[in-house]
């Protein structure tokens, strides 16, 4: 993408390869965080420029031609591309309630440029440059702990998407060649989303190719993923996760894509598409298919268990909730939460219009109001809010474990969708959607 | 769970963000500069951490939004050097980002530290 002036040939010279590869690494995660092409052109320049300077003054030291060695030293010295993205656009602040459930440091990116720019000394940059490498490279389509769980479809789908990096000449799986594997997909829930809302198969290409330009990489079997791509298939893993299914489809994998700034999510928004109006064509897809096809998955009249490590958990702010059961576990009949809450969230004033509540206190205390009543109640007290009350839940001080019983079931969903949503009003309305009033 | 550390890092990085470019123009006023001098001058300013991933970024929005000048001239090892100049906006925006910072900076002090000082 960027022409080089340089008269050397950058193929059989190692010591300009080494620098047009950082340099297009650099170029990649600018465009990543959507900067212009011009202003890249002149960023890389700049760098350019220093490059050459440093092994300039290198070689006037040593008094010797500058080597690999010499290039690797200097590049050492100098950020790694990644801090380009994180630079110039403002990693979003991570949405309050997105599944801290989920306790993985991955989910914070784990490139921090100023943590790691700040600890120089310890944390040497190749050192972090190689483990990324590591890392990027271990991870190959199929058969690798970030494909595990994903259905035909959504296999086809990255199927595609590498085959897409290949007919652009790339050496990477982004999450451009993402997006265009979920529309190639066809069939999918991401496709036909994607597809009924504008974003057809030809125009994504020209765009992907208008944003990233082609390469000039001979085909290879093997293609490391971006790390913007990994982490939005983590994204996709937690939007899964959210939604209590225990599978990753493409309706997961458009999530994920969503949820991370890339050149998947750029040409989306080029369409004149938001990540909130695809959320909710996803989400409107997923909820009218699944009462249909979610039969009770054990019928209630036979023996049932599940083991601990099957049960799901959601966070929202710093409250979690173990689904123990959910509707679809009871036919409806039942949804049984064992809830730590926290203080001061709690559980703020609201009213559950369709179902009645019956919470067991499990460990520690906390005020419970319910209509014109206020009780305080700790280990080993139980109470029941009958449907269309008023009531309010506030720990005394540390975290309050309840067993919480709602007839019928059903509210695990909101919790799931709640713990997915990020704005106070996208909250309200799906709290409205599950007959949760907040008076 | 989001731990204080993470929090301060934020904040920080974002604090730094607005900074950064305050320091970058007032590297410029000195007279023109390449990219990488601008740099060598900036790192004068240790606790800031100023590199040049976030200098070299700071540097095409301020040239995409006509702050600065760029004048492209030969260099004696490699590319030719991108030469950066204050234009006059430029140059009015930073008279008053500095006062701004001056204020603030009083500001701050007072509060932390009292009238005494």
């Amino acid at each position: 993408m960027s022409e080089t002036s340089s008269d050397q040939s950058s193929a059989n010279n190692p010591v300009a390869e080494k620098i047009e590869r950082f340099i297009q690494a650099v170029d990649r995660a600018l465009i990543e965080s959507g900067t212009a092409a011009e202003e890249r052109a002149n960023i890389v320049d700049d760098l350019r420029v220093q490059i050459q300077e440093m092994l300039a003054d290198r070689a006037a030291q040593s008094g010797k031609p500058s080597a690999v060695d010499d290039v690797e030293a200097v590049l050492d010295e100098l950020d790694p591309p990644q801090s380009y993205a994180e630079s110039s656009q403002p990693k979003e602040a991570e949405p309050a309630f997105a599944g801290h459930g989920c306790g993985r440091g991955h989910r914070h990116g784990g490139w921090g440029g100023f943590y790691r720019r700040r600890h120089r000394g310890i944390w040497g940059k190749r050192h972090v440059v190689m483990a990324v490498r590591r890392a990027m490279e271990s991870f190959s389509p199929f058969g690798q702990p970030a494909f595990q769980g994903m259905t035909d479809r959504a296999r086809t789908a990255i199927s595609l998407a590498k085959s897409e990096a290949q007919r652009m000449r790339h050496d990477f799986i982004g999450t451009e060649h993402l997006l265009l594997g979920l529309i190639l997909e066809g069939t999918g829930f991401a496709a036909k989303t994607l597809v009924d809302l504008g974003l057809e198969r030809e125009w994504a290409r020209e765009e992907a190719e208008r944003l990233v330009g082609p390469g000039n990489a001979p085909p290879q079997f093997r293609l490391p993923l971006t790390p913007r791509l990994r982490q939005s298939i983590d994204e996709a893993r937690l939007a899964a996760r959210n939604l209590g299914h225990d599978f990753l489809g493409t309706e997961h994998l458009l999530l994920g894509l969503l949820d991370v700034p890339g050149v998947g999510s750029q040409i989306i928004a080029n369409r004149g598409l938001t990540a909130g109006q695809i959320k909710s064509d996803i989400l409107r897809r997923i909820s009218s298919a699944s009462p249909a096809a979610s039969a009770p998955a054990v019928p209630t009249g036979s023996f049932t268990y599940w083991p601990a490590s099957t049960i799901q958990e959601i966070s929202i702010g710093e409250n979690r909730y173990k689904i123990i059961a959910g509707s679809a576990d009871t036919a409806t009949a039942y949804t049984a939460i064992e809830a730590r809450l926290v203080s001061p969230d709690g559980l703020g004033p609201r009213i559950n219009s369709r179902e009645d509540l019956s919470i067991y206190v499990l460990e520690g205390a906390g005020r419970l109001r319910v209509g014109e009543r206020t009780v305080e109640i700790s280990k080993g007290d139980f109470s029941r809010i009958p449907r269309g009350t008023v009531h309010e839940f506030q720990p005394a001080a540390g975290p309050v474990t309840i067993m919480l019983i709602a007839t019928p079931g059903g509210i695990e969903k909101w919790l799931s969708q709640l713990a997915a949503t990020p704005t106070e009003a996208a909250r309200r309305e799906s709290a409205r959607a599950h007959g949760i009033l907040f008076p | 769970m989001s731990t204080p550390p993470t929090e301060v890092r934020t904040w920080a990085a974002q604090m730094r963000k607005g900074l950064i470019e305050l320091c970058v123009m007032a590297a410029l006023r000195d007279g023109e500069a390449y990219g990488y001098q601008i740099l060598q001058r900036l790192s004068r300013a240790e606790a800031l951490t100023i590199s040049e991933s976030a200098v070299y970024p700071i540097l095409a929005r301020l040239a995409a939004e006509d702050m600065v000048k760029v004048r492209v001239a030969p260099s004696p090892a490699g590319p030719p050097r991108r030469y950066y100049k204050l234009t006059r906006a430029g140059d009015a925006r930073l008279g008053e980002m500095a006062q701004y910072w001056r204020q603030t900076r009083k500001a701050i002090d007072l509060f932390f530290d009292g009238e005494t000082k």
